[in-house]
């Protein structure tokens, strides 16, 4: 057991590169889906009708979203609408409201301006499905 | 005549239109190519492709082309399958939704004005097929104008030797005609002394050729435009550095190509070896003729290939043929017989009318040897004039006939063979004897591909060419199953394989020999992947190594692939 753990670590140790050069979608620590957004990571919590955008750097630091605008076309339940996303007091989290139900299947595209005079850059989400 | 420049012998009218041609063919082209290279050796996979972008999700595939007029075509499939969908796709661009308009199953047109500017361009994809619906991105980087021309000149490149060359040599030609024409010195009219007036002779067809030069300019004109018309669909498959292959969607449709979602699974392993297609010996038969004679035909004519026969019915007749000798002594024995015959009666009916005066044991000696007078020419009659009835042994078809009517043939010669055609065996040799304990199943595949399953019937104990003859009887044989063709005999025994069972068609030979699937790793890239397979059954493989789970592989059109230089 012993040593298939530390071959496991090494072979994570080893990985870790190419992992972190390939995201796939994973979970994030607010326990939202993480997706490369841009240069950045953004982490998407959906609940029914309200959505919560996380932002962070390209080592996974947390970042204020202050500055930062981003709209959202939410597809769910078979119907298509645009939310737009407003800072949480707080300054951590942007978060938008609109109807759907978080069930699997709802995909969410976030478009982000990280912050005025960058160009917008936008990440397709499916925060409800099980991580692959 | 002195020599002169070609150009000088040019009509004055028309010698700056040729000086601004032949300058446009010279300088032209490089002042085209110059620009063009800073785009293709972008993100882009392939160099001189149309602007393109793909996205994909676990249900659908989507690649968006920008066309040079400024359209996106936008091809939707099955992510798993490559299979085209048919739906509506509906585009956001910055916070606007364009509908795609739809040209057939899986394509789509959209036009935007946003989708000419230059720069990069976010695309949001609206994806409804039926019940399904998905959202997928893409980014685009549509080119600036001044690199279209240069996408151009790279395609210009891809088609050296192609469509353009011929344009551009004919545009030459029509050229040279021109000059040449131009350059002929016309007769001088009829009757006409000394300096003739310029004008009336030049008037008529300097307009003439004015009007061909015009013609000549707007037709390189157009040669640019109409090699852009081409590009929509003259971009080809090709192998790439790295020896993945590219091949455009619209390729992909023409193709037909499939991908399945690969999966682990435990097969059973297989064995395979060479067999023959044989009557089942019950079920089948020979006609032979006992003795040596001509063939005759029987009550309804002799056999014919194909024909349905029924155990007992005559097919021919075979008519002993003698030599003179033989006949002469039978002949002999006939007349004797006659003459023996002949005088038995006479002494019966003498003997008879003495009743009562001869001794009654007298004329039952006589009676008696009448008798086997009697029979012994009978028996020797159907020597004289008999023939042999040939017989079908079983019922069934008609497989070969060795004989035509009235050829003569030994004995022991087979003259027609029947088949039962639902009955039918394959004989195999079997150069594993330690497989045949373990066997759970078979079955054969013909020539053209089609399966036959095969039921174990038996093996011999004698090794024959150091194999192990082996039979098995065919489940449910296709009616015109020809007979004593080799089959490729599958056995399953009953060890287990671990692996990727794909269907045989996915596995092709590589160039350099060993057996590779062709990954299909992003929408227009197929990477060739070598791999381990061992065979599963007559269609299928498995592939014990070189595969993972999870990956697409095309088991359709893998051989068209491999074509692609």
């Amino acid at each position: 057991m012993q040593t298939r753990r530390s071959l496991l670590t090494t072979t994570l140790v080893l990985a870790l590169p190419a992992m972190a050069l390939a995201h796939g979608p994973s979970r994030g620590p607010n326990g939202g889906q993480m997706q490369d957004i841009g240069s950045h990571h953004g982490e998407l919590l959906a609940q029914d009708g309200r959505l919560t955008f996380f932002l962070f750097d390209g080592n996974d630091r947390p970042l204020t979203v202050n500055g930062a605008t981003a709209t959202a076309i939410v597809l769910g339940g078979g119907r298509q609408q645009t939310v737009t996303f407003a800072p949480r007091p707080d300054g951590a989290a942007l978060v938008a409201s609109g109807e759907f139900r978080a069930e699997p299947g709802l995909r969410v595209v976030v478009q982000l301006t990280p912050a005025a005079g960058q160009p917008r850059v936008q990440a397709r989400f499916t925060p409800v499905d099980a991580t692959r | 005549m002195p020599f002169r420049p070609a150009l000088s012998q040019v009509p004055a009218v028309l010698r700056p239109v040729a000086v601004v041609l032949i300058a446009a063919l010279l300088f032209g082209r490089p002042a085209a190519a110059h620009e063009g290279h800073d785009h293709g050796a972008a993100a882009e996979p392939v160099a001189s492709a149309l602007p393109r972008t793909e996205s994909q999700s676990d249900l659908f595939e989507l690649v968006a082309i920008l066309q040079p007029g400024g359209a996106l075509t936008v091809t939707l499939d099955r992510y798993a399958d490559n299979s085209p969908v048919d739906g509506s796709v509906t585009l956001s661009l910055d916070g606007q939704e364009v509908a795609a308009e739809r040209h057939g199953i899986g394509l789509f047109v959209a036009r935007h004005p946003l989708l000419e500017r230059p720069g990069r361009l976010d695309l949001v994809f609206t994806v409804t097929a039926g019940e399904e619906m998905d959202l997928l991105t893409a980014t685009l980087e549509v080119p600036a104008p001044a690199a279209t021309p240069g996408t151009a000149v790279d395609a210009l490149a891809m088609l050296r030797g192609g469509a353009m060359q011929i344009g551009i040599g004919t545009g030459l030609l029509l050229l040279g005609l021109l000059l040449g024409r131009a350059s002929v010195r016309r007769p001088l009219p009829p009757m006409v002394e000394g300096a003739p007036p310029a004008r009336p002779v030049e008037a008529v067809p300097s307009d003439k050729r004015r009007a061909a030069a015009l013609l000549l300019i707007a037709l390189i004109a157009a040669g640019p435009a109409a090699a852009q018309q081409a590009l929509v669909t003259g971009e080809a498959p090709r192998r790439l550095q790295d020896g993945a292959i590219f091949v455009p969607k619209p390729s992909q449709r023409l193709l037909g190509l499939r991908t399945l979602l690969t999966e682990n699974g435990e097969a059973s392993a297989a064995l395979r070896m060479v067999g023959t297609l044989v009557p089942d010996p019950n079920a089948s038969g020979r006609v032979q003729a006992s003795q040596s004679g001509r063939l005759e035909p029987g009550d309804t004519g002799f056999p014919t290939l194909g024909q349905r026969v029924e155990r007992g019915q005559v097919l021919a007749y075979v008519t002993p043929t003698y030599s003179a000798a033989e006949r002469g002594s039978l002949i002999q024995n006939a007349a004797e017989l006659d003459a023996q015959i002949t005088i038995l009666e006479a002494r019966v009916r003498r003997l008879t009318s003495l009743r009562g005066t001869v001794a009654e044991r007298e004329i039952q000696d006589a009676q008696a040897e009448l008798a086997g007078a009697r029979q012994r020419r009978t028996a020797i009659q159907p020597a004289l004039s008999g023939r042999e009835a040939l017989v079908a042994p079983v019922s069934g078809i008609v497989s070969t006939v060795r004989g035509a009517v009235g050829q003569l043939v030994d004995s022991a010669t087979t003259v027609v063979e029947i088949v039962d055609p639902s009955r039918l065996w394959v004989e195999a040799l079997a150069f594993d004897r330690a497989v045949l304990e373990r066997i759970t199943g078979a079955n054969a595949t013909l020539p053209d591909g089609r399966v036959l399953d095969l039921v174990f019937m038996g093996r011999g104990l004698t090794v024959r060419q150091q194999a192990v003859p082996v039979n098995f009887r065919v489940d449910d044989p296709p009616p015109d199953a020809p007979i004593g063709i080799s089959v490729l005999v599958t056995l399953r025994t009953a060890r287990a394989v671990r692996g990727i069972v794909l269907p045989a068609d996915a596995v092709v030979r590589s160039a350099e020999g060993p057996p590779v699937v062709f990954e299909h790793a992003t929408a227009e890239r197929f990477a060739p992947r070598q791999v381990r397979v061992q065979p599963l059954d007559g269609t299928r493989v498995v592939v014990t190594a070189g595969l993972e789970a999870g990956q697409r592989v095309v088991v359709q059109g893998a051989a068209l692939i491999a074509q692609v230089r």
